[in-house]
């Protein structure tokens, strides 16, 4: 049995660089936030740095090497039982090898979508691809280029994807997209300066796009991600970004892209306990999706990841709201994550919500806006094979109907 | 048709028959669903149904949800915009009720002027105009286009510049190579 390292090799101690210091003060004291991870309950094997895995400092994406022999080894059923690594772990299960300094990848999703009926609306069932993306990585000397480029259908008035968008259809047509595109430069090993369209660094980098949390921060993975210049560093227990956000560059036209900055920061208590915060302030001229002139939006949040043990692990964040014409809110979410055997996980989600009461008007409280709207998932998540895992997941929020979804994922 | 051979390929070394064969019918799936794209999120009926009740064109669909919505990105808390709550006692209480929007538009009356500015809901909405207060305009459009950059407010540029700067500030004071050798993308 080949013995994995989990957190790669020790970093040598350095200096606290300046650069920091300096990107801090800019910060204004704002620079306190989580590094997030796509498969946060890894912390429950002792993975508590995402670069080892991710070739984005905080999770996400593309895959290391070390990233895809853990994937075959502790994601999935059956893992354990490789004597050494797998070539069929590797970019398309080994038939194409990459040069030593590029990494490429891609997820492909397949969704089932079941909407539960109301009175005078029967139940709905659809099936859509979600995901078809590439990605790539890679390096050269101290520098780093990271891509993904995708296509998807859109649906004319979704807001959805469109972010990410490339091309100009606006309406049913195949897009084309690209969540992150970036240039990247190792300062030290332990800092990475990244331009170009990155991820938000801002609380749990969980897979679920549409839980309240990241949708109402607007720091999912899926669409809402911004062009800007970000600072990754990771020393010991601690490990932050910070990225100045100058808009996304694929909204037209420049009166609805949001600047600011945001920024992560966590310490790992143990192997297996971490806990950070998040802070961002954004302002734009019209809010793309309020329409709210003058609209600045401030997020702050706590957030933590416990691995119990091997085999349950505990996450969750909570995010103070407050943007241009609403009271204040929040939201949040706690998820317990179960993995009886290798690569079956039960999960169960409790999510809350409040965006805040509207000032300009005579609007009552709701759930949701002016008082607390709770939700539920129950999941389960299969990591079947190498690569390729199975959900489903049924999604209970007030105010709303059941929604069933089941979703296969590949992971080439 | 990559995906699939290679995934049998690679399979077969160490994969006994059953575990191959689901492989490559996952894989033929996948390349099946990517063939046959059909939809990528929600269904947001409700702007081309006011289209198809009033007989308009409006651009931008997406950008007409805050007409009820106070968020583009919709969901059943944001719906209380003005015109939202003069259809609701209407008939339209909930999201994904085509049938409840049609019928609450064809119980609006003539005159009903949600926001108050002295114009008739319906004529709004047959000008593409927002009943719910100010005219939308098109609104944002996506897609690169990064040329087209408006005139934008003196603390914009001035936070784009600072990010310049400490950009290029980081870059100068920028230490040697540091000793380890990178083996490839990221810290495996």
């Amino acid at each position: 049995m080949v013995e994995l390292g989990k957190n790669a090799e020790p970093m040598p101690r350095l200096a606290f660089p300046r650069f920091l210091l300096v990107l801090t003060i800019l910060g204004g004291g704002l620079a306190y936030g989580d590094p997030a991870y796509a498969y946060a309950w890894m912390i429950k094997h002792g993975f508590s740095k995402c670069g080892s895995c991710h070739t984005d400092p905080s999770g996400g994406e593309t895959l290391t090497k070390m990233g895809r022999i853990e994937s075959q080894h502790l994601l999935s059923t059956g893992g354990d039982s490789f004597d050494m690594p797998s070539k069929s772990a590797q970019f398309l299960w080994g038939a194409i090898e990459e040069p030593e300094n590029i990494r490429l990848g891609g997820s492909y999703r397949h969704m089932l979508l079941y909407t539960a009926p109301v009175p005078t609306v029967p139940s709905t069932v659809r099936h859509f691809p979600m995901q078809l993306d590439l990605y790539g990585s890679g390096t050269f000397g101290n520098f780093v280029l990271g891509a993904s480029l995708g296509v998807a259908r859109g649906i004319e008035g979704a807001t959805h994807v469109r972010g990410a968008q490339l091309n100009r259809e606006a309406g049913d047509g195949f897009i084309l997209l690209s969540r992150s595109h970036y240039l990247g430069l190792w300062l030290t090993d332990e800092a990475l300066l990244r331009v170009g369209r990155l991820n938000l660094p801002f609380g749990v980098r969980i897979p679920e796009h549409v839980m309240w949390t990241r949708e109402s921060t607007r720091t999912d993975r899926e669409s809402d991600q911004q062009h800007g210049a970000s600072l990754a560093y990771q020393r010991g227990r601690w490990r932050t970004e910070a990225m100045i956000v100058i808009g996304n560059f694929q909204v037209n036209p420049d009166r609805y892209r949001e600047r600011g900055i945001t920024a992560s920061l966590e310490y790992l208590f143990t192997p297996k306990l971490a806990l950070g915060g998040s802070a961002l302030v954004t302002r734009a001229q019209e809010d793309a999706f309020t329409r709210v002139e003058n609209a600045v939006r401030y997020v702050y949040g706590i957030n933590g990841r416990y691995g119990l043990s091997p085999d349950f692990s505990l996450l969750g964040e909570f995010d103070l709201l407050h943007e241009q014409g609403r009271d204040r809110g929040y939201t949040g979410f706690l998820q317990a994550d179960y993995e009886p055997w290798r690569g079956l996980h039960f999960m169960v989600t409790g999510e809350v919500l409040d965006q805040g009461l509207l000032q300009d008007s005579d609007t009552l409280a709701v759930r949701g806006a002016g008082a607390a709207r709770y939700g539920s998932w129950i999941s389960i998540n299969w990591f079947l094979a190498t690569h390729l895992d199975l959900r489903i997941d049924g999604v209970m929020r007030q105010d709303d109907v059941f929604h069933g979804q089941a979703q296969a994922h590949i992971y080439f | 048709m990559i995906i699939a051979t290679v995934s049998a390929k690679t399979a077969s070394a160490r994969r006994p028959g059953p575990a191959r064969s689901l492989r490559r019918w996952v894989a033929l799936g996948a390349l099946w669903g990517a063939l046959h794209t059909t939809e990528a999120s929600a269904t947001p009926d409700y702007p081309l149904v006011l289209d198809a009740t009033f007989g308009t064109q409006c651009p931008n669909p997406n950008s007409r949800c805050v007409i009820c919505h106070t968020s583009a990105r919709g969901g059943q808390a944001t719906a209380v915009r003005p015109f939202a709550r003069t259809l609701r006692p209407l008939g339209l209480t909930r999201g994904r009720d085509v049938g409840a929007l049609q019928g609450a538009l064809a119980a609006l009356s003539d005159t009903t002027d949600s926001d108050d500015d002295g114009a008739p809901d319906k004529e709004e909405l047959m000008m593409c105009g927002n009943p719910s207060g100010e005219d939308l305009g098109v609104g944002p459009e996506y897609g690169c286009d990064g040329a087209r950059l408006a005139p934008v407010a003196s603390d914009d540029s001035a936070l784009a510049l600072i990010s310049l700067l400490v950009a290029s500030a980081i870059v100068r004071r920028r230490r040697a190579p540091a000793t380890s050798t990178r083996t490839s993308t990221g810290r495996d």
